[in-house]
């Protein structure tokens, strides 16, 4: 068997796995038994990718599975499967398209008429994956001294850089979507929420996700922050005041969302 | 120091994988439990609690990392970058062993995510025994591959899997993790005799071995992880640590997770197990 043909059998076999349940002719490349045929051998693998990263998917949006029931979400997550299959190492990375790839399928888009439930299963899906990104990314948590802020008043003052938490998330949805969340995850069936635009930051205390509600004014300076914009400048773009911006930066600094102060980081 | 010293140590005892719902009763101690292993990629990129979590263990027990993502059988290019953070993970951690699985799990860029089996042949052997070498080489130690379940073979494979493996460690140098469950369910599932399987290897290769529970489909077995060890594997596992001079053995339990004591009562029969043989 040559290099060539050790590829071409590869990707047949993936072809195989990847397509229609019944893609793939197996019975000249593998072997069957009286017990066992060739295609039902395939077919192990096949069901085993699509059970496998199926279930992964369920788990990572709970919430979006409970809005659409067990047997639409999986049918959305096999179209996922097949549209966008996993590039990466990592199953942690599985879900992260698969709000772009409902946005790009909603199906009222042809008639320019939005459709308010679908906005609503994205704003899900966009915060469950924020959720699970917060679980997932380095925190806070260590201990380390909260960084030190220049006096307000100091010459220095606006132009403060910040580091925020690597687990910071911030999530801006036209539904409350957290608090759907919050029930649905304690195992309730709470009616579907009211359009309301949210705007939210998500990050970690002792290992457990946490979802502050922001106002405008300060979402767009935690989220200027973040991007690297310096403080006086962040704030005044947000519409905030010097002082308002300050006690903001106090009060993050305070709640582990900013871990560092130009440049230097006692975060681990 | 040769390839083969450099496999460290080959009697860890009696280990299980971490699982986080075990965490208290791993760290309040004593678990019952002499090592622990960890899947690769769930802690590889994760700065919260299974890292934390990994961070605590390691401080108190081995640990070996044990990865599903290598794909050391693709024709893809080996992921260099994935294998410098393995090592990195595996220094930081100061892990025993670095291991995977004999497989593939994607081409073209793709991962399936699943242990997809090779065609044994000296093709594939000489692909597999170069790609080895490179990835011992950026991990700057011995790679521990794992025969695993399968579900079909290929009419073009030409070598037993035993002597694929045999061969792979003797000609790239690296370590064998020996599944007893994987070689049951395959020998089941392709009509094999598991004692002659286990016979094949060379046992100062091998540097621990898996137990598992798996499920009877009647028609085949599936390597699900998510019960007892059956009694054919045990039998299987007491011949094998016959063979071998020492025992680093772990049971896997990857579904439908027990609670502690259950699994630490599974380790208990893997040591009465072990005793008898002496």
């Amino acid at each position: 068997m040559s290099a060539e043909r050790l590829r071409r059998l590869q990707s047949w076999l993936q072809g195989a796995i990847l397509g229609p349940p019944d893609a793939g002719e197996p019975a000249d490349v593998v072997v069957g038994t009286a017990r066992l045929s060739a295609a039902r051998r395939l077919a192990i693998y096949q069901h085993g990718y699509r059970s496998r990263l199926v279930n992964c998917l369920n788990a990572q949006y709970p919430v979006a599975r409970h809005l659409l029931g067990a047997e639409l979400f999986e049918e959305f997550a096999r179209e996922y499967l097949r549209a966008r299959p996993s590039r990466s190492y990592t199953l942690e990375a599985l879900g992260a398209g698969f709000a772009d790839h409902l946005a790009a399928g909603r199906p009222d888009l042809a008639s320019g008429e939005r459709e308010p439930w679908i906005d609503l299963l994205l704003d899900v899906v966009r915060f469950e994956r924020a959720f699970t990104e917060a679980h997932a990314a380095a925190g806070a948590e260590f201990g380390e001294p909260p960084p030190v802020a220049p006096e307000f008043g100091d010459p220095r003052w606006a132009d403060t850089a910040v580091s925020t938490v690597e687990c910071l998330r911030l999530v801006r949805a036209g539904f409350p979507v957290h608090t759907f969340a919050v029930a649905v995850r304690a195992g309730q069936d709470p009616p579907l929420p009211r359009p309301g635009e949210v705007r939210l930051a998500l990050a970690r205390t002792d290992f457990v996700v946490t979802v502050a509600e922001l106002d405008e004014p300060r979402y767009r300076l935690l989220a200027a922050l973040r991007a690297g914009t310096p403080l006086g400048r962040a704030g005044r773009d947000a519409g905030l005041t010097p002082q308002e911006a300050d006690a903001c930066l106090r009060t993050w600094i305070a709640d582990r969302l900013i871990v560092g102060i130009n440049g230097r980081t006692p975060h681990r | 120091m040769s390839a083969l010293d450099r496999l460290g140590p080959r009697d860890l005892g009696f280990g299980v994988g971490l699982r986080s719902q075990h965490a208290d009763q791993v760290l309040r101690g004593p678990s019952g439990v002499d090592w622990f292993e960890v899947v690769t990629e769930n802690v590889l990129d994760n700065g919260g609690y299974a890292r934390y979590l990994l961070d605590q263990v390691a401080e108190r027990f081995p640990v070996v990392l044990h990865g599903v993502s290598l794909s050391i059988g693709s024709t893809d290019p080996l992921d260099l970058d994935y294998l410098r953070r393995v090592r990195r993970l595996a220094t930081g951690v100061g892990a025993v062993w670095v291991s995977d699985h004999l497989c593939w799990t994607g081409v073209l860029g793709l991962n399936t995510h699943e242990l997809l089996p090779l065609p044994l042949t000296e093709e594939s052997l000489r692909h597999v025994v170069r790609r080895v070498r490179v990835a011992q080489d950026v991990l700057e130690r011995p790679l521990v591959l794992e025969n695993p379940s399968t579900y079909l073979g290929f009419t073009e494979s030409t070598v037993p899997e035993c002597e694929f493996l045999a061969r792979l460690a003797e000609e790239a140098g690296c370590g064998l993790l020996l599944d007893v469950n994987n070689v049951y369910v395959s020998a089941v599932n392709h009509e094999f005799d598991p004692y002659d399987y286990v016979r094949a290897l060379p046992p100062d290769r091998i540097a621990y071995l898996h137990l598992a529970g798996h499920t009877d489909r009647g028609t085949h077995l599936i390597d699900t992880h998510d019960q007892p060890v059956a009694d054919p594997v045990w039998d299987l596992y007491e011949f094998t640590t016959g063979l071998l001079p020492s025992v680093s053995v772990l049971i896997e339990w990857d579904d439908r997770i027990p609670p502690f004591p259950v699994l630490t009562a599974e380790l208990d029969k893997a040591r009465e197990r072990t005793a008898r043989v002496g």
